[in-house]
């Protein structure tokens, strides 16, 4: 992450000033007419399902370059440590876009859960990541893990943009998309611009977290290293 | 339960998860730094090397009458 080695911060504050700046953006943001104040939970919610989507991004094009690489040779070895780092952080993401939607929807549908299209794509996003996480976990070689990943990788991108396109396609409890819907977004300006930051907050924190996930990712290489001449010594 | 209780409680949420992911990075590279090489062996399956045997330690076994070398 050049932006944040460059800011000479450690990534831990950056991430905290980001998540108290989207608290208090989010307090200071003008009250929905019809929803009241639960509708702030829209500065948390939204931004956690962007990243989501851009972690999940940032797999798909790592697992390209490992197959390119066909596997942890040259420039696949830092590309499997990032994609590794980025789906769990996406998982992250997906869940807290699941929880915080729940809460959502408990106050605003008057149900936690509703087997909703958005909904339940988004759940099967959840289990596609996590099973793609188990999948590393349960394959020793690190070769042929960072091949069958990458390929995991790259499939279980599908669901992302089902995901995003599926409150357009189907009918369901979820409203459309408000800012990335074509023309004149239907949202007061005042509350798009607190948005709008919140998500730039919350890449900030994403950048942080998967600097350090794949500094951890690095280390554990390292160890592997180490431990297997010590082992075969 | 109230508007502001919901958003209270979502907040706390997000932040806590952010909070606990990023303390979890932290142990997990710790633990991957000083890692015990028996602990890495145990978790790949990986047998020790057999200790080199040491022949002037060797019990010396008294020979019986009769009894070839």
């Amino acid at each position: 992450m050049p932006l944040i080695r460059s800011l000479h911060v450690p990534s831990g504050r950056i991430a905290a000033a980001a998540l108290a700046f989207v608290v208090l953006a989010g307090l200071g943001a003008p009250t929905d007419r019809v929803q009241g104040d639960v509708q702030r939970i829209m500065y948390v919610h939204v931004p956690s399902a962007w990243i989501a989507y851009l972690a999940f991004l940032v797999t798909f094009a790592a697992s390209l370059v490992v197959l390119h690489a066909r596997g942890r040779r040259g420039s696949g070895q830092r590309a499997d440590r990032i994609a590794v780092s980025s789906a769990e952080i996406g998982l992250l993401f997906t869940g807290i876009a699941i929880v915080s939607g729940s809460i959502w929807g408990r106050a605003t549908w008057g149900v936690w859960w509703d087997w909703d299209p958005r909904l339940t794509t988004t759940a099967v996003l959840f289990v596609i990541y996590a099973a793609y996480l188990l999948l590393r976990s349960a394959i020793p070689d690190p070769d042929r893990r960072a091949r069958l990943a990458a390929v995991l990788g790259l499939i279980a991108f599908i669901d992302v943009p089902v995901v995003h396109f599926s409150v357009v396609w189907w009918r369901g409890l979820h409203q459309p998309p408000t800012v990335l819907q074509p023309g004149h977004p239907p949202i007061d300006h005042p509350m798009l611009a607190v948005l709008l930051l919140s998500v730039a907050a919350f890449t900030l924190v994403y950048a942080a977290l998967l600097r350090d996930r794949v500094r951890l990712e690095a280390a554990r290489d390292e160890a592997d290293e180490r431990l297997l001449m010590e082992a075969t010594a | 339960m109230t508007d502001l209780a919901f958003v209270v409680a979502t907040h706390a949420i997000v932040l806590g998860g952010i909070a606990g992911y990023a303390w979890s990075l932290r142990s997990r590279r710790q633990t991957a730094e000083t890692l015990d090489a028996e602990i890495w062996r145990a978790s790949r399956g990986v047998k020790p090397p057999a200790a080199p045997i040491d022949r002037a330690d060797a019990p010396i076994r008294p020979v019986a009458l009769g009894e070839r070398r």
